[in-house]
């Protein structure tokens, strides 16, 4: 193994890009799939679970993206933007649904 | 044919598709010590692929399909693991198999 | 940060892997212990030592037990919280619900409580109660059922009810054994190659690292869909999108479906009493039998009890493969008219049920249920080897500072892997020791795994040394093998039901408990006598007496 230790600061920035913002990420994306779903027709069960079955595959590429990826700009940028943008959209279209 | 004798014969071709896997690979032919120094790679991977798809439709056999996959989906891992540690401490076990499958010309020749 | 991918990827397997690990051994050897929660439940409760029974009939036996159930005790506390007025004497009955499968000898009776004033409209509690199907009668509310009441909540909430924290961390730890996966695959180059590589007698480090390997690969899809399916299992917990933001969408989908199957969400505040529920359950056994699917009743459930729009549902008891199928029938619960008979599932419901299916097991194959407490102790040596190898690889690198650090993980390793065993003996041991008249048994009995396992903490920090780091190990591993026979044989001197007995009759539930705890009982002893062996050949090789290296590091490396 590497004799360079990571420091720290950007091990827990990696860690909460990952864990935190993966989380938030994928959030949005349930949010935003699950609506898209009923959009076009399907039940909110069914959606429901497909969604969910993506999901935490979505979620463990990212956690592992967070530690592969070479620019923290960019985890961040893509997670936090991504997050923010799905889940803004989903409010906005379940809002103009119900 | 009762189940738990299907089911017992699944598990033995699994074990012995598994060992054909495990001896075309050059280290544990060589530690079965098996005739020749290579083996022959292409027939040993053929004879285990088939051998687990005998262990696979014997299970279908017994079983409702989602059952019999994930029956012989963990009976590979004990599989696997027996052949493992045969490899371990006795890997004279695995050598009437090496020689059986073996290629004569080449341990001839060798 | 990281100079290659791959040691990217090194990084993320050990770390995640050290830090979760010990999160990840307590669900995998809970997890393990739970497929056979029914059999430890037998164990534990003697007076339920009798065979499994067909559903008993709903209008003699089980109508005039439903009448009597009252909320469980601490939920009614709790409730007190919720609601914004003072509680009633009696609360309003919601629904009932009785639940059997075909290795539980015992019912479970299950009524929900509505909460009158509650701030949360659909909030309610629960009332419980085991029953013995042959006579109606109850099982005695001290009779912890250690399998299903104990080591399977541990196994997926840690007993950690405050703001479902224990589910999280769980949650958490799912995940990160997911990333381990899928990091160790990356960073084992010769995966294939070494698929069957184990070599015992080589050094230590490299026996305990194939091993650790071994483990890992030949279950990997074990281990990769069983943390994956117990997160979908408890999605709704972790993306909770239908009682937050898609809350409206969630409900409109409720209403349509419910005038759909014609099965009202409400109750409609006439009363009317229950038709002869025993012809409906007689109808639907009927139905199946016609559709080729003939079988027992799994799960009854009555809704809006007492009321014009009660329902009865009937669903079969899954055991012949792996999706987690009902063929649910539904009754009008006033007249017993049938309502609907579920359709089959669709696309994603079905993948979705085999998926939660093969990870809760319903089904009827002990060979197949062998196999996965196999594959649960597998992930428990995977994640066991992989502190093992990691505290021999610090120990190297910092014999001369002496790190308290590593002591810390090398403490938390023995008492996570080998004092969860010995805690898990004591209970056993504590079950059959406890007078049954004792109040509060259930509360004794599980202090003294909690205290025990803390104790073993407790005894590996202080019996470490860095001369002999393997002492702890070979201590708690021989208590481990005594706590075990001690258990076997006091289940033979409480119960009467000695080892030679219970398989005589063909009792396999109880006589299969005893033959895995001296299963366990041998594995721990000879554990505890390698270990030994190494740490003495260690001692001698250190003292110079044999050169460095030799002992155990002879032969193929």
């Amino acid at each position: 193994m590497s004799s360079v230790r990571p420091d720290v600061s950007q091990v827990l920035a990696r860690l909460a890009a990952g864990v935190v913002g993966g989380w938030a990420f994928t959030w949005g994306f349930v949010t935003l799939g699950i609506v898209a779903l009923v959009a076009v027709g399907m039940s909110y069960h069914d959606a429901e679970l497909l969604v969910y079955l993506l999901a935490f595959l979505l979620y463990l590429a990212l956690l592992c993206w967070a530690f592969a990826v070479r620019s923290l700009a960019r985890l961040w940028l893509t997670i936090g933007g991504g997050a923010a943008l799905m889940s803004g959209a989903a409010w906005l279209a379940a809002g103009a649904m119900a | 044919m009762p189940d738990a004798l299907l089911l017992t014969l699944a598990l033995g071709a699994s074990c012995a598709g598994q060992a054909c896997l495990a001896l075309s690979l050059e280290s544990h032919w060589r530690q079965a010590g098996a005739p020749g120094r290579r083996p022959p790679a292409v027939r040993m991977r053929a004879t285990g692929a088939g051998l687990l798809v005998v262990a696979l439709m014997l299970c279908l056999a017994v079983n409702h399909p989602s059952i019999a996959a994930l029956v012989w989906i963990m009976m590979n891992a004990v599989a696997a693991t027996s052949v493992a540690a045969t490899l371990a401490w006795r890997p004279a076990w695995l050598r009437a198999p090496g020689r059986l499958l073996a290629d004569r010309r080449r341990a001839e020749g060798v | 940060m990281f100079a290659t991918f791959r040691l990217g990827m090194t990084w993320l397997h050990t770390w995640f892997g050290l830090v979760l690990g010990f999160v990840l051994m307590v669900v995998f050897f809970f997890g393990a212990l739970s497929v056979f929660d029914r059999e430890i439940d037998r164990w534990s409760v003697p007076a339920s030592r009798f065979e499994p029974q067909p559903l008993p009939s709903f209008d003699r036996l089980l109508a005039p037990v439903f009448e009597r159930i009252v909320p469980d005790a601490p939920d009614l506390a709790a409730a007190r919280d919720r609601v914004t007025g003072p509680l009633p004497a009696t609360l309003p009955v919601m629904d009932y619900s009785v639940y059997t499968t075909h290795r539980d000898p015992v019912l479970q009776l299950y009524t929900s409580f509505g909460l009158p004033n509650a701030r949360d409209p659909g909030d309610h509690i629960h009332g419980h109660v085991t029953l013995d199907p042959r006579t109606g009668a109850e099982l005695p509310a001290q009779a912890r059922k250690l399998g299903s009441e104990f080591f399977y909540p541990l196994h997926y909430g840690l007993h950690l009810e405050w703001k479902e924290l224990g589910y999280w961390i769980v949650g958490l730890a799912a995940l990160g054994m997911l990333a381990a996966l899928v990091s160790g695959v990356m960073i084992h180059r010769r995966l294939f190659r070494e698929l069957f590589t184990f070599r015992p007698r080589a050094s230590t480090q490299r026996s305990v690292l194939d091993l650790h390997n071994l483990t890992g690969v030949v279950a990997l899809p074990f281990h990769f869909f069983f943390a994956l399916t117990g997160l979908v299992i408890f999605a709704g917990i972790y993306f909770p999108a239908g009682t937050t933001v898609l809350r409206p969408l969630h409900d409109a989908d409720e209403r349509r479906e419910a005038a759909l199957t014609g099965l009202p969400l409400e109750p409609s505040g006439i009363a009317a009493p229950l038709a002869p529920v025993d012809a409906m359950v007689a109808d639907a056994q009927r139905r199946w039998q016609a559709r080729g699917m003939a079988g027992e009743v799994g799960f009854l459930f009555v809704n809006h009890v007492g009321d014009a729009a009660a329902t009865v549902s009937v669903y079969r008891a899954g055991t012949d493969r792996v999706t987690l199928t009902g063929e649910g029938i539904h009754y009008r619960g006033s007249t017993g008219e049938l309502l609907r008979e579920d359709p089959p599932q669709g696309v994603v419901g079905g993948i979705n049920d085999f998926l939660t299916g093969l990870h809760l097991q319903h089904f009827r194959h002990w060979p197949l249920r062998w196999l996965y407490f196999l594959g649960g102790l597998a992930g428990c040596a995977c994640i066991a080897t992989g502190f093992l190898f990691f505290a021999r690889k610090r120990r190297e690198r910092h014999a001369a500072q002496g790190a308290g650090g590593l002591r810390l993980v090398e403490a938390l390793s023995v008492a996570t892997v080998a004092g969860m065993g010995v805690a898990t003996a004591a209970l056993l041991v504590a079950n059959r020791l406890l007078p049954q008249t004792l109040a509060d048994r259930a509360t004794v009995e599980e202090s003294v795994f909690w205290l025990t396992w803390l104790a073993t903490l407790g005894h590996a920090s202080w019996r470490a040394s860095p001369r002999q780091p393997l002492r702890p190990w070979i201590e708690q591993c021989a208590a481990l093998a005594v706590l075990t026979l001690l258990a076997v044989a006091l289940n033979a001197v409480t119960t009467g039901d000695a080892l030679w007995r219970t398989l005589a009759a063909g009792d396999w539930a109880v006589g299969g408990v005893d033959l895995a705890l001296l299963g366990f009982a041998l594995v721990a002893a000879l554990v505890a006598r390698r270990l030994r062996r190494l740490e003495r050949d260690r001692r001698a090789s250190v003292a110079g007496a044999l050169p460095k290296g030799f002992a155990g590091d002879a032969g193929r490396a």
